[in-house]
């Protein structure tokens, strides 16, 4: 019976990957300054915006709940609960589209390079994956047990976050300008060096 | 009687999609695909003469003849895999290690069965063998389309076309023979009935799907040079 199931699952997962394969919306065109761009604000946003460790400290942080225990009535208690949670699943909700994104533009990228190795490919798909289900995990936690209820788990999505983020950083480093050298006057008299 | 008409219907299928083979000039588009659906016609016809002239000897004649159309379907995601990746070398050389390994892990199995089992050809094991096969063949196709959902590869009408019909038949089969296999004998006629009108299904696909040659669109071009430029100092 065992044996039965297993089968039957093994088919019917080849029919959804069927659905997925052929149902997909068209890729972006290939190459083009605006899908590089996005990325590259995608990005920044990660790095800049939603992880810096004091703003996902801040959401997290039990003193001001503390504060508003002890100096508040409950309904105000209750209202402020309400108001981190929503902040807390909007940040999520943020990281998880800027993830999507980068995603987007690593595999729509990767597929032109001769040289990818299959294992790189292996671990970079793991990274965001786990990521995805990381935010998914604890939009649901924040959801159910409330914005101080998965500080862990939030750790653990930051960490897995800025892991990606570096590896995006490097195949878009060409967009960064580069750091120039100070002009300095040293050239020789009756001749600039090039 | 049913089944006779269901094969007739099946052969009037077949004519069409090599009728519009011809006509469409796909055939030569897809020399791998079409060979295994000529194929297919072949043992199909032979089938139907041993059975109406001599019928103890169908048994037999089915599953040798079902064993060389699991072969000839490598054809099938072969053809998959050299219109879909072609123009990504890096994916196209994971998916030919998918297909290669799929392809050891069958010569492995069949090799492993031939000092286990003493009778090949015999019906008891035939469904247990055939879907342990078409589960490798799936485990290919699934790599495959892994592939091609991943990194957003466009596929045109056609190669839609034979991913789904050769796919749906696929995983109708493992399920199919799955159920054969596990209920034993008494059962097996109805079920191989059941897996003719999965490949009806296919059938239909693949005419429709093929009506026409329709190769797979390039992924849409980037703008201009010049506008893409634009973009980049307007932003960076």
């Amino acid at each position: 019976m065992t044996s039965l199931i297993l089968y039957c699952a093994i088919g019917v997962g080849l029919l959804v990957l069927l659905l997925l394969a052929v149902l997909r919306r068209p890729s972006r065109p290939e190459g083009s300054a605006e899908a590089l761009l996005e990325a590259k604000h995608a990005l920044r946003t990660l790095q800049l915006g939603l992880l810096p460790q004091e703003l996902v400290g801040r959401f997290f942080a039990r003193n001001d709940l503390e504060y508003v225990v002890a100096n508040a009535p409950k309904a105000t208690e209750r209202l402020f609960l309400e108001e981190r949670k929503h902040i807390v699943l909007a940040w999520i909700d943020q990281v998880r589209q800027q993830i999507a994104r980068l995603q987007d533009f690593h595999f729509g990228h990767s597929r032109h390079f001769v040289h990818v190795s299959l294992a790189s490919e292996i671990a970079l798909a793991w990274e965001f994956a786990t990521l995805r289900m990381v935010c998914r995990a604890l939009y649901l936690l924040v959801y159910f047990r409330g914005p101080y209820g998965a500080q862990q788990i939030a750790g653990k999505m930051v960490a897995i976050a800025a892991r990606v983020c570096a590896l995006s950083e490097k195949s878009l480093a060409f967009l960064s300008p580069a750091e120039s050298d100070a002009l300095v006057d040293d050239s020789a008299r009756g001749g600039a060096p090039v | 009687m049913l089944s006779l008409v269901i094969w007739w219907v099946g052969l009037i299928l077949d004519a069409v999609i090599l009728f519009r083979s011809f006509r469409g000039r796909s055939f030569a588009k897809y020399p791998y695909f079409y060979t295994y659906f000529t194929s297919i016609v072949l043992v199909d016809l032979t089938r139907y003469f041993i059975y109406t002239h001599d019928p103890p000897a169908y048994r037999n004649w089915y599953w040798s003849t079902e064993f060389l159309s699991v072969a000839i379907g490598y054809g099938v995601i072969l053809e998959i895999l050299r219109h879909a990746l072609a123009r990504y070398p890096a994916v196209a050389r994971f998916g030919s290690r998918i297909l290669w390994t799929s392809f050891l892990a069958v010569l492995t199995y069949i090799a492993c069965k031939s000092l286990t089992v003493t009778n090949w050809s015999a019906p008891a094991t035939g469904a247990e063998l055939e879907r342990d096969l078409r589960t490798v063949q799936a485990f290919a196709l699934a790599g495959i389309l892994i592939l091609i959902s991943h990194y957003r590869i466009d596929i045109g009408r056609n190669l839609k076309g034979i991913i789904t019909g050769y796919g749906a038949f696929i995983a109708l089969s493992v399920m199919n023979l799955a159920v054969q296999a596990h209920a034993g004998a008494s059962i097996q006629g109805v079920l191989r009935g059941f897996q003719s009108y999965s490949f009806f299904f296919s059938q239909f696909v693949w005419i429709a799907a093929l009506w026409s040659y329709q190769p797979s669109p390039r992924a849409p071009a980037a703008g201009r040079p010049e506008s893409d430029y634009e973009t980049l100092s307007r932003r960076t």
